[in-house]
């Protein structure tokens, strides 16, 4: 069963149509890239995929389940979770901020600590922990907002844009930490501007342009 | 005739800090009530005008450009027409005559509630429209429901908020027209600082109405420094 479904799906801004996909299936086993230029709809498509950007037209499944949004969409914003292209991190310690998931998904005391700390050694980011999140560098940022993600023992990783505006540095270990965690089996979808990002670790990829899907390889050779 | 000289107002000013250092009971009486009323009123505006405020900066109804205008205007309120405008309600021939609050600390709590709502709503609603809108979301995103959201939203803008229940406590603790039509300036029971000012300065005891007024300008001064302190942390 593929993780999500998406039927006649399309999403307007005003007279704008940001997204327009039709009937379309992403297994998310692994890496899956969504690529295209900017306005493509990536960023929407990872919106509607998180449970934040209702559809104007169309429906969501998730695993066979059709996702609702508002209130009601709480179920499944605690399944997956986005990390934006820049992310936002509370005005709190680094700790606190990447225990926030595991706190809002209901997890206790010592537990949300010992998630929170494993997530940001993991990143590589374990001696930020006390650190006044408003103080960190661009790169340092999007490690900790990758942590915080991955703190919440979600099973589905959108990343918008991750490595987007990241010095060459930054950017490889960035992608060395999302290929590593999508071969530990968590599912992750990508969004970027660079089809070869992910090298021979992408196991399907979108393309979008103007909203709608140009392109759907999947690793199996199926279209 | 008299030659003009500074010597009269120096005068008042050194009567008028020795009185407050040496803790003068009328004194020390006025600024009692002033804190009484001034902190009831604001947490009573604070209950009322931070949720308001919350609504007007996150929600998008019909009408809400028309409120935000409406307590924009009502910022400008002038204090005597809301002191008469509650006297009437709530002397004897009035509607609320009947709460016997006239003359009484209530009656200033009433009219200060009314008169600071206004700025706490708006202060509020500025606090929270000038978050990054990505908070929200962000919360969202990260399994929270829509109550930790808001929460969350609020945590965020709160050296904003405080900072708008400060200026909400300034702006009632130097309140004058209102608390003397609807309190009656009755010593001891409802004299706040500024009506005792304005009735010593008018009877000529210039050195006493320093006194009040050093003792009200370091309550407004304190405010004032700690909302600094907040919008710059």
């Amino acid at each position: 069963m593929s993780a999500f479904s998406l039927k006649d799906l399309q999403v307007r801004f005003e007279q704008a149509t940001a997204l327009d996909v039709g009937d379309l299936e992403l297994p998310v086993q692994g890496l899956t890239l969504v690529t295209g230029p900017n306005g493509a709809g990536k960023t929407t498509l990872l919106r509607v995929l998180a449970g934040v950007q209702p559809p104007t037209r169309g429906t969501l499944r998730y695993r066979g389940q059709v996702v609702s949004f508002g209130r009601a969409g709480l179920a499944h914003r605690r399944r997956v979770t986005l990390v934006a292209q820049d992310p936002f991190l509370f005005k709190k310690k680094v700790l606190a901020n990447v225990a926030f998931g595991a706190l809002a998904r209901g997890f206790k005391g010592e537990e949300v600590l010992a998630r929170a700390r494993k997530a940001l050694e993991a990143m590589g980011c374990g001696h930020l922990a006390g650190r006044d999140a408003g103080g960190l560098s661009g790169g340092e940022r999007r490690r900790v907002a990758l942590a915080r993600a991955v703190a919440t023992g979600a099973e589905i990783l959108l990343l918008d844009e991750p490595t987007a505006e990241v010095d060459s540095e930054n950017s490889e270990r960035l992608r060395l930490l999302i290929t590593t965690l999508a071969g530990t089996g968590t599912g992750i979808i990508v969004s970027t501007h660079q089809p070869e990002w992910a090298g021979p670790h992408a196991r399907s990829q979108l393309k979008l342009s103007a909203g709608r899907v140009i392109a759907f390889s999947r690793e199996d050779g199926s279209a | 005739m008299r030659e003009p000289s500074l010597d009269f107002l120096l005068d008042g000013f050194r009567e008028g800090i020795l009185r407050a250092l040496r803790g003068d009971p009328q004194v020390l009486s006025a600024a009692r009530v002033t804190l009484q009323v001034s902190l009831g009123s604001t947490l009573l505006a604070a209950v009322l005008g931070l949720p308001v405020g919350y609504v007007l900066a996150t929600k998008r109804f019909r009408g809400r450009g028309w409120a935000i205008a409406l307590c924009q205007t009502l910022l400008g309120l002038p204090t005597v027409v809301v002191g008469l405008l509650v006297y009437g309600f709530l002397s004897r021939r009035g509607p609320l005559g009947f709460l016997d609050l006239l003359f009484a600390p209530g009656a200033i709590v009433v009219g200060l509630v009314i008169l600071i709502t206004p700025v706490l709503v708006v202060f509020a609603m500025t606090a929270l429209a000038s978050l990054d809108t990505r908070a929200r979301e962000t919360a969202l995103t990260l399994g929270a429901s829509a109550r930790l959201a808001a929460w969350t939203l609020v945590l965020e803008a709160r050296f904003g908020l405080l900072a708008a229940v400060l200026a909400a406590f300034g702006r009632a603790a130097s309140e004058v027209g209102l608390a003397m039509i609807l309190g009656g300036n009755i010593e001891g029971y409802t004299r706040t600082l500024t009506t005792a000012v304005a009735l010593e300065s008018m009877k000529g005891e210039f050195g006493f109405g320093i006194a009040l007024g050093v003792v009200l300008m370091i309550i407004v001064l304190a405010t004032n420094m700690l909302i600094r302190l907040l919008q710059r942390t």
